[in-house]
């Protein structure tokens, strides 16, 4: 009796955990794979990186443009995020971030950040890359 | 001196090896009987190397020696002495190295505490520590070779990254590694009891007190990470569900489940399974941990870069997984309790607050590892966030707090409804008046804040109960006054009452998490000079202006470059005191990529935020400025240096004094410019009640450890009876 309640409970709870976690997870993307196609209602995990020259931040609010290296404009998304900022966001950066489509709808690439879902990939932060000699060679920024 | 480390690592690798296989051998009664000693010898000399392998990683760290790439990689002139000191355990080799030195040094402590005990199960312990310290010098030798040079050395390093530069950094990874490493000792007796078959309560008796340190130690570390991600890391919490983060909360919560179902098979003979299968998973979780943080599989704020470390550990941890699942099979029948649990006694609840605290670490290990799950069922690397944890994690905090309560209520046995009742009416009094009073104050908003708050109201009159109860009865006996008998209560059972500060700490610490959770005001908003923000009960914050300044080292080198801001309280429409939150550039190594100027402000970046913290509430503001703004300046007048100093070709004496005047310029313009920073305000309740609900658990659980162990106090008790007899025999 004991063991089947004790069956039943663990049953009950590995179905919760499988329907919950499959039903709140964002599927993670890249940048060109929602630019065109995501659907408004759903919230997308993009990670990708920032666009040199493309941060701004008009009145607080942070714009960005993500995408991958060597990607055409168009397989890239338009960020506006008012969460908080990781120390580490620069242009050229990973970063990963929770976005859902902007109010400009399908066919626009404008999406918004969801609250404090920004996170800046850093592998390399805590293991530095090897320098020349002459310590004056240009290293990788991340 | 790189000759000498790799040849210590070398031969530590070999030495372990020889002594797991000598202490197997010793075992299973195969070879010489002198095995088993130079098994032992083989660990006290793995001991030797491995720290004589981290003096020498931390002498080049400390010269700095740039030959090591190591060093260079986490080390530059810049970097203070302290943090050069600490350097080792920021890089992924000397992380290793410390893992193994600890591993080593407990390992030691472990078997030469034995003291001729548990002769059968040793040779199975000492061979399984050898073979993790093994493992460890193999990845040494093998994979992330902290000794590893190259014949030229640079000028520079790239220096400790900015946001490991906080004091903490000094323990908190030792601490975690010393519980990681202390649980193995644990881990090993209860491979070696059921190898040897010897399932009594001598492997528990022995290994309690490294468990309980074990569980000390990483909670403690724990408890200073989140401490210092509150304090640094520029977001305002201090717990964020992160991959690593959840990997050190795991084995912490399933130590807590055994330290407390052992007291049931210490007293009634019971759990002995679900005891040795506790203990097993911890020692795995601890791996699993190391696993994580090294093999880059998960995003992570604290993950090292990727490396070749991953799958050597997945094949340790699957190996033990199997082998510790074969052992506890096989010895199923010696594991079969010898009686039953009554519903209402203090084991009962014991075991339903087990049952909490493992379905909390399998929600934590699923949520952890859904990304990896989800990518190889979906093809899909889906993650969950902290709302999915909360949503599990809120009701088990729930039940564990309650339990924490009600536990102390029950007699061991068999208890009644009645004594029952009478004894939980006062505690359940006062955690409904608690509830309903955050109900009043703080609003109906957030219910599992309100039941938090009744639950942890409950089960602090219930542990302040067992107190007075205790210095009661040792009033009764010796008519003590009552804070000595008070305190003498809790000296003559240092366990019991350890135990129940324990209890109280988490109570205070879930309460303190409901309130600065549910009941903050966090704001978010650039200001002008002269702009405020409304918090909570009448505060204000108020931009007063811009800060700069360069701060250079000992060596007269450009350490950071500060831009900060003045930032006025108010409270209740008077000015209040004045705080000045920072942002810090620190330069990059990259001089050509970025200039000579340039470089000063496209390294890491840090947010040092001010804090103003009391019993009451906290108030924790980062200010921002448009760093884009001031890279760009930098990035003009990098262009203007550079043509200034090719078109006069300018000495070096000379560029370096044009160089200084023009970072000092744009600081100088900076502050002219009458700058908005971004402000990010967050007034929160009882967060101060956070760290004193941990230090209370800290406590507890230093007052526990420090009762002496059984055996040692029968050792004790018996020498006292012989010198008795010997007395009247005289």
């Amino acid at each position: 009796m004991r063991f089947t309640l004790a069956l039943t409970f663990a049953l009950f709870l590995s179905g919760m955990l499988v329907y919950t976690t499959f039903s709140a997870a964002s599927p993670e993307r890249f940048p060109g794979q929602i630019a065109s196609v995501a659907d408004p209602a759903q919230t997308y995990r993009v990670g990708g990186r920032v666009v040199e020259g493309s941060v701004s931040r008009p009145g607080g609010v942070l714009h960005f443009k993500l995408g991958h290296p060597g990607t055409a404009a168009g397989e890239q998304i338009e960020v506006t995020y008012e969460g908080t900022v990781p120390d580490t966001f620069r242009e050229g950066r990973d970063v990963l971030i929770d976005v859902k489509r902007g109010a400009a709808g399908t066919g626009s690439t404008e999406f918004v950040g969801q609250d404090n879902s920004l996170v800046t990939k850093c592998p390399s932060k805590f293991n530095g890359a090897p320098m020349n000699a002459d310590g004056t060679t240009p290293l990788p920024k991340t | 001196m790189d000759v000498v480390g790799r040849a210590l690592l070398i031969l530590a690798l070999g030495v372990s090896i020889f002594g797991s296989g000598a202490a197997l051998a010793a075992a299973r009664n195969v070879g010489p009987a002198a095995l088993m000693l130079a098994a032992r010898r083989a660990l006290y000399a793995v001991l030797a190397l491995s720290v004589g392998a981290f003096v020498l990683l931390e002498i080049a760290f400390i010269k700095p020696d740039f030959h090591y790439t190591v060093v260079t990689g986490h080390a530059s002139l810049t970097t203070p002495l302290g943090y050069r000191i600490a350097a080792p355990w920021a890089s992924q080799e000397g992380s290793l190295l410390l893992w193994l030195t600890l591993l080593s040094l407990t390992s030691t402590i472990a078997i030469r505490s034995l003291r001729g005990r548990m002769r059968d199960v040793e040779p199975y312990a000492l061979a399984v520590l050898l073979l993790l310290a093994a493992f460890f010098a193999g990845l040494l030798v093998l994979a992330a070779k902290p000794f590893a040079t190259v014949p030229v050395a640079p000028q520079d390093g790239l220096g400790l990254s900015p946001l490991l530069r906080y004091p903490t950094m000094m323990i908190h990874p030792p601490l975690l590694y010393s519980g990681y490493t202390l649980f193995a000792v644990p881990f090993a007796f209860a491979i070696g009891a059921l190898a040897a078959g010897r399932l009594g309560g001598d492997w528990i008796v022995h290994t309690r007190r490294y468990a309980l340190a074990a569980w000390l130690l990483l909670g403690t570390g724990i408890i200073l990470g989140s401490r210092w991600s509150y304090a640094e890391l520029g977001w305002g919490g201090y717990w964020a569900w992160d991959p690593v983060e959840n990997a050190s909360v795991m084995p912490w919560l399933t130590a807590t489940a055994f330290l407390h179902t052992i007291v049931v098979q210490e007293r009634r003979g019971l759990l002995k399974t679900w005891n040795v299968s506790l203990v097993l998973a911890t020692g795995l979780l601890c791996l699993l941990g190391t696993f994580l943080v090294r093999s880059g599989i998960l995003e992570s704020i604290h993950a090292f870069g990727a490396s070749t470390v991953g799958p050597p550990f997945l094949i340790l941890i699957g190996g033990l997984l199997a082998l510790s699942i074969w052992l506890v099979i096989k010895r199923r029948k010696l594991l079969e309790p010898s009686g039953e649990i009554q519903a209402l006694s203090r084991e009962s609840m014991f075991l339903v607050g087990n049952l909490a605290l493992i379905v909390l670490v399998v929600v934590v290990l699923w949520g952890t590892f859904f990304p990896l799950i989800s990518e190889g069922l979906t093809g899909d690397a889906a993650s969950v966030g902290p709302t999915w944890f909360s949503q599990y994690s809120t009701p088990s905090a729930l039940a564990i707090v309650a339990l924490a309560g009600l536990a102390p209520l029950l007699p061991w046995g068999k208890g009644r409804w009645g004594a029952f009742g009478r004894a939980a009416l006062l505690p359940l009094v006062v955690g409904i008046l608690v509830g309903v009073a955050t109900a009043i104050l703080g609003g109906t908003h957030s219910i599992a804040a309100i039941l938090v708050a009744t639950a942890s109201a409950f089960t602090l009159v219930s542990v302040a109960r067992e107190f007075v109860i205790g210095a009661r009865a040792r009033r009764a006996l010796t008519g003590d006054a009552p804070p000595t008998a008070l305190l003498r209560s809790i000296a003559g059972n240092r366990r019991r009452y350890g135990g129940y500060l324990v209890h109280a700490g988490i109570a205070t610490l879930l309460l303190a998490v409901a309130a600065s959770t549910a009941f903050d005001t966090t704001k978010q908003q650039p200001l002008r000079i002269g702009e405020k923000i409304d918090l909570a009960q009448g505060r204000q914050l108020q931009y007063v202006g811009p800060t700069g300044k360069i701060v250079l080292n000992e060596q007269d080198r450009v350490e950071r470059i500060e831009f900060g801001a003045k930032m006025r309280v108010w409270r209740d429409g008077r000015p209040a005191e004045l705080i000045t939150p920072r942002h810090d550039f620190y330069p990059s190594a990259a001089s050509i990529a970025f200039g000579p100027v340039g470089r000063f402000f496209e390294g890491e970046e840090t947010s040092e935020i001010s804090l103003s913290s009391g019993a009451s509430r906290d108030l924790w503001v980062a200010a921002t400025p448009d760093s884009k703004a001031i890279v760009d300046r930098a990035k003009a007048v990098n262009e203007g240096f550079v043509k200034l100093v090719s078109e006069r070709n300018l000495s070096g004496d000379i560029a370096g004094e044009v160089l200084a005047k023009s970072l000092q310029g744009i600081v100088d313009q900076h502050l002219a410019s009458s700058p908005p920073v971004i402000t990010r305000a967050i007034d929160a309740p009882g967060v101060f009640w956070v760290w004193i609900g941990a230090a209370m658990m800290g406590l507890g659980g230093l007052l526990a450890v420090s009762q002496p162990s059984v055996a040692r106090s029968r050792a004790k008790a018996a020498a006292l009876a012989r010198v008795g007899q010997e007395l009247s025999a005289a």
